[in-house]
């Protein structure tokens, strides 16, 4: 089967993968992950183009790859996944990673079932709202003394917030890197960057990101989920935002950088926000130790969030053990080792909305989970279920999968078709979900009709290779960001 | 939603994950103008919102650095002090432009929409006319 898409044939190699031939300047060809049924969302935004655009770009190996949740960005589409080869002039792109570096979700599991939460849960989300900071501008749970601070944050990640004893050792065990990224370089990131990361330790931030009260509503795959730490009926705690104002900063500043500095090393693009160059230079090198430094801003920020969670919880249910079942990022680019044509080869892996998915045995991974494989976070749009699944070996795409539902509608369609917060509030609250939104003006921006159907987004995961489902979990209560 | 005279004016377009920001103005500096206007009303209503810091902010590079810093400039003063302008003036300088930014305290502000937090290269567009008449076009990631 042939189907055009902008004048390129997007040929059919299996019921969930397709192929964009090479073209023009592009250095290998696309392959797009998505169904008969996600195609048509694909094809309808500009997001092919882009991945057409990704594959130009030097050093890049196998495939631009396209997630079955992309859809359009900027530069990159969201839920690309593309690798470079390092010791072959392999790049790094800023708009491969995003403005919002290491974006992620984490998963929080709870020693209550729905049933014992009984009547309780309004209070639980009024005292949850009342303790995550949301929204524009500053505010968040972690008061930064200084800057020197704030360094410490960027230098050590998660591990900072758990040596205060607002975390666990098992907080590390389970976030990806044990929740520092050692390459990170603070001398990277600019006076702006720092400024607005000084008031947002510690706080969700606004548009797509979340708190949700979840209930674990059926296990696909019992063994895994409960090395996991999961099983049917049990409350969950998922927190999906990112590296606030400081991480799209740097983003904004290496862009800039790069784009001068590119011309410098013969390198053009289509889209001046690939800009981009050889991760072995003095630009790539200030730009993946600024990288890290951001990611590493991102996981004390969820790791303080994860403090207040446990704390409200504590106030309202008297319990404050609430285990990481895992928090994986899913806009990054890291350098990683993978097997290509038979041999080892280092590369830098650009994952924009794509979630990282190691098969099981990858030496990467905890060692409990390592016979098992990495928990991948898959939230749903607000008000439908959310997946925890695991990598599989032998994966694809560099072990890889979906980070989310994708968007198939904008912010102003939603609120358009819509028939406003309150009302989408109180339809929530009926199919038994409590919403906490700081304005209900925005909240039908992320409303479910905006979004893909996350059921078909992980069944075609499961279905190319890209992971396996282990539990799906329900929305029960809401704190919007 | 667009706001628009017969001289100048502005528009936030549809973008399936972000916003798209069109200006546009009798000159260079009326049209930046505009853009500050459209990224501010995608995100914050600020009718009645009195302002509490007055900032005078220099800015030089081609049209796009000058686009691209101001509306850097805003997202900045959002996130690093709670500053949402209500009042703009852009005048040209040599090599550059002076912004004069009026700010209201956020928190005096209602929000309408995801806050802006960076400005993306890609497909933007600033440039002049046959007929003098300047206008832009950005993404915004929010």
């Amino acid at each position: 089967m042939h189907t055009e898409v902008s004048s390129s044939p997007l040929q059919r190699e299996s019921a969930v993968r397709w192929r964009l031939e090479r073209r023009g300047q592009m250095r290998v060809p696309g392959v797009v992950f998505a169904s008969e049924r996600l195609l048509p969302a694909v094809q309808g935004d500009r997001s092919l183009e882009q991945v057409a655009n990704v594959a130009t770009l030097p050093g890049i190996v196998t495939a631009s790859f396209a997630m079955p949740d992309v859809h359009w960005g900027y530069g990159f589409p969201i839920g690309g996944v593309a690798a470079t080869q390092v010791d072959r002039g392999g790049v790094v792109s800023p708009g491969g990673v995003g403005f919002d570096i290491s974006c992620g979700v984490r998963l929080l599991a709870t020693p209550f079932d729905r049933d014992h939460l009984g009547d309780r849960l309004p209070v639980l989300m009024d005292a949850l709202a009342a303790a995550i900071p949301t929204g524009m501008g500053r505010g968040a749970v972690w008061q930064v003394s200084d800057r020197d601070e704030l360094l410490r944050i960027l230098t050590d990640g998660a591990l900072y917030p758990v040596s205060l004893g607002y975390g666990e050792e098992r907080d590390l065990d389970r976030c990806e890197d044990r929740g520092r990224l050692p390459s990170a370089d603070p001398a990277q990131v600019s006076d702006r960057a720092i400024k607005r990361g000084l008031g947002q330790v510690g706080s969700l931030g606004s548009g797509n990101h979340f708190l949700e009260v979840q209930v674990v509503d059926e296990v696909l795959d019992a063994a895994v989920a409960e090395v996991f730490g999961l099983h049917p009926g049990q409350v969950c705690v998922m927190i999906h935002c990112g590296s606030r104002g400081l991480g799209h900063q740097v983003c904004q500043d290496h862009v800039r950088h790069m784009s001068d500095a590119m011309h410098q090393h013969g390198i053009e693009v289509p889209d001046r926000q690939l800009a981009c160059v050889p991760v072995t230079s003095d630009e790539g090198q200030a730009y993946l130790g600024a990288l890290a430094a951001a990611a590493n801003f991102a996981r004390a920020n969820r790791q303080w969030l994860t403090d207040a969670t446990r704390a409200a919880f504590d106030r309202v249910t008297g319990r404050r053990d609430l285990p990481l079942v895992y928090d994986v990022s899913h806009n990054l680019a890291k350098i990683e080792t993978h097997r290509i044509d038979g041999r080892d080869v280092e590369l830098c892996v650009h994952r924009k909305g794509a979630t990282r998915a190691f098969p099981p045995g990858a030496s990467e991974l905890a060692s409990d989970l390592r016979p098992v494989g990495q928990p991948v976070l898959l939230p749903g749009s607000m008000g439908t279920a959310s997946y925890v699944l695991v990598g599989v070996s032998p994966g694809d795409a560099f072990a890889s999968c979906a980070h989310g539902a994708g968007r198939t509608m904008s912010r102003h369609e939603a609120k358009r078709r819509g028939h406003g917060g309150p009302h989408l509030r109180d339809v929530l609250a009926e199919q038994g979900i409590e919403v906490r939104a700081g304005s209900l003006r925005d909240l039908p921006e992320e409303a479910p009709m905006a979004y893909k159907d996350v059921e078909e987004v992980v069944r075609v995961c499961e279905q190319a290779g890209l992971g396996r489902r282990v539990a799906r979990l329900r929305p029960i209560g809401v704190v919007k960001g | 939603m667009t706001l628009t005279s017969s001289e100048r004016g502005y528009a936030v377009r549809a973008h399936t994950a972000d916003e798209i920001l069109e200006a546009w103005g009798p000159s260079r500096e009326a049209c930046l103008e505009e853009a500050v206007h459209a990224l501010v009303e995608s995100f914050a209503d600020v009718s009645g919102a009195g302002w509490c810091c007055y900032l005078e902010v220099p800015l030089a590079g081609d049209d796009v650095d000058l686009l691209v810093g101001l509306l850097d400039e805003v997202i900045f003063r959002l996130d690093a002090d709670d500053g949402v302008p209500v009042r703009v003036r852009v005048r040209e300088t040599r090599g550059g432009v002076l912004v004069d930014l009026w700010l209201a305290d956020r928190r005096r502000v209602t929000g309408v929409g995801a806050a802006p937090k960076g400005v993306s290269y890609s497909g933007l567009e600033f440039a002049e006319d046959d007929a003098g008449r300047w206008h832009c076009r950005v993404t915004v990631d929010v």
